[in-house]
């Protein structure tokens, strides 16, 4: 195997892990603070693979976020598509900041990922009623640094020194 | 980075185009989604994709489960049996009340020589297993283990041992999904099982309440009324029990009044579902309202 289907199906398995922990089944209070692993994972590699993971993953991977929550089709793709633009654009200036300011930066592009599908919900008449549908992009913040340093052992881990 | 620089066309280049097409490209799916129910072959294909992942997420509670009961002691179990043989006979004298009450039910309406009767019990009713809850927190649905390899149908009532839990509204290969009646896309005919008055119960997005929408404020109800399905529009089967009213208000602006249920089906605690094949008496309506 070469190194770049390696990483590719490193990738993958990240992925299936990420939505594995998204389709747990959990009661409704805890489930507003669990964090977004799928899109933390889509910013982790965006972030670090800019060349190969990038518009067209981010279509993918929304659509199968629709097959997982059984929404509409497309509005994760949107949201997804929208915050990997902004992962591109400043990808250097993101990737160069310190943890911290990485995680505040995390913070700001789930909320609007949030903000898009809010939006989308909101033409379709079906809001979510509490306001700790934002919660989530807090502990997404919170968790970042680890996500950060548990992906970059994997990556070293498949990358040759 | 060197090898990005040496081309003309780097991948870097028209970024902002790149990202427009795609937003064009899921634009369109959700508009044609949404407004005209196109792509249904891309939605099934994508739930099939993903339903090894609801199956995987639920390994874990059947391995616990079928361990525990492995380790279930002798003492517990015979225990457990006698309960069990004594609830069913007590549900068996029940239904033998029941199944008398109906027979005077239908003389009574050939006495009256109405045409259509309560439908019987004698449907095909299934369990089925919950492979995921609340997935997604905007509208609330389940994921079950049974699709069209059961002949399930869009539209198609689920309940529980005390009541209605809500509808299906997807059916694909192998798994499908449900609405409960919690949520705000939801609508049932219900009546009241005290003086038979008619209303529609609306999911308002929490989990534990539903409303009844434009009931007067004249209408005669009092907590602790219980509603049951009403068996109009053709649905729901006459009869199941839907919600319990827990408090009523009167806005003085309003002309309504505000009827709050508890659903009568335990929705925090749902594990296994019942599915129940009722022939309505027009069967042709099974193909309304795919949409919503």
């Amino acid at each position: 195997m070469s190194i770049t289907t390696k990483l590719y199906f490193s990738v993958f398995i990240s992925f299936l892990i990420a939505a594995l922990l998204v389709s747990i089944p959990l009661p409704t209070k805890l489930y507003w603070f669990w964090p977004q692993w799928i899109v933390l994972i889509m910013i982790f590699w965006v972030l670090y693979l800019p060349n190969n993971i990038g518009l067209k993953t981010a279509f993918v991977i929304g659509l199968v976020l629709d097959g997982l929550s059984g929404s509409m089709l497309g509005e994760h793709s949107l949201a997804l598509i929208m915050i990997t633009y902004l992962l591109l654009k400043f990808n250097n200036k993101i990737i160069f900041s310190k943890i911290s300011g990485q995680s505040i930066i995390i913070f700001a592009l789930i909320f609007l990922y949030q903000g898009i599908l809010y939006w989308v919900h909101g033409i379709m008449k079906s809001f979510p009623l509490t306001s700790s549908y934002w919660i989530s992009s807090i502990t997404s913040a919170l968790v970042w640094p680890y996500i950060v340093m548990l992906l970059q052992e994997y990556v070293k881990f498949y990358k040759p020194r | 980075m060197n090898t990005q620089n040496k081309t003309i066309f780097s991948k870097e280049s028209f970024l902002g185009l790149r990202v427009f097409c795609w937003m064009i490209v899921s634009l369109v799916l959700m508009i044609g989604d949404h407004q005209y129910g196109y792509f249904s072959h891309l939605k099934s294909f994508l739930s099939v994709i993903v339903s090894p992942i609801h199956y995987s997420v639920n390994v874990p509670y059947k391995v616990f489960n079928s361990f525990s009961n492995y380790l279930i002691s002798y003492n517990n179990l015979l225990n457990e049996n006698t309960k069990l043989q004594t609830r069913q006979l007590l549900l068996e004298a029940k239904i033998q009340q029941l199944s008398s009450l109906e027979n005077e039910n239908t003389q009574l309406h050939e006495l009256l020589n109405a045409s259509k009767t309560i439908p019987h019990n004698n449907n095909k009713i299934i369990v089925a297993q919950i492979l995921n809850i609340n997935s997604n927190p905007f509208d609330q649905e389940i994921v079950i283990d049974k699709g069209q390899n059961y002949d399930l149908y869009v539209g198609q009532p689920i309940i529980d041992a005390h009541g209605l839990i809500g509808q299906i509204i997807s059916v694909n290969a192998i798994t499908s999904r449900a609405v409960l009646l919690t949520s705000s896309k939801s609508a049932i005919p219900v009546e009241n099982g005290r003086n038979g008055i008619r209303g529609i119960a609306v999911g308002n997005g929490t989990t534990d309440t539903i409303s009844l929408a434009y009931m007067p404020n004249t209408a005669d109800i009092q907590i602790g009324d219980l509603f049951t399905t009403s068996g109009l529009g053709t649905k729901f089967p006459k009869g199941y029990a839907v919600g319990k009213v827990i408090s009523i208000e009167y806005p003085v602006k309003e002309r309504f009044a505000v009827i709050k249920l508890a659903p009568a089906a335990n929705l925090n605690k749902l594990n296994k579902i019942l599915l129940t094949w009722f022939t309505s008496p027009s069967n042709d309506s099974k193909h309304d309202e795919h949409n919503n």
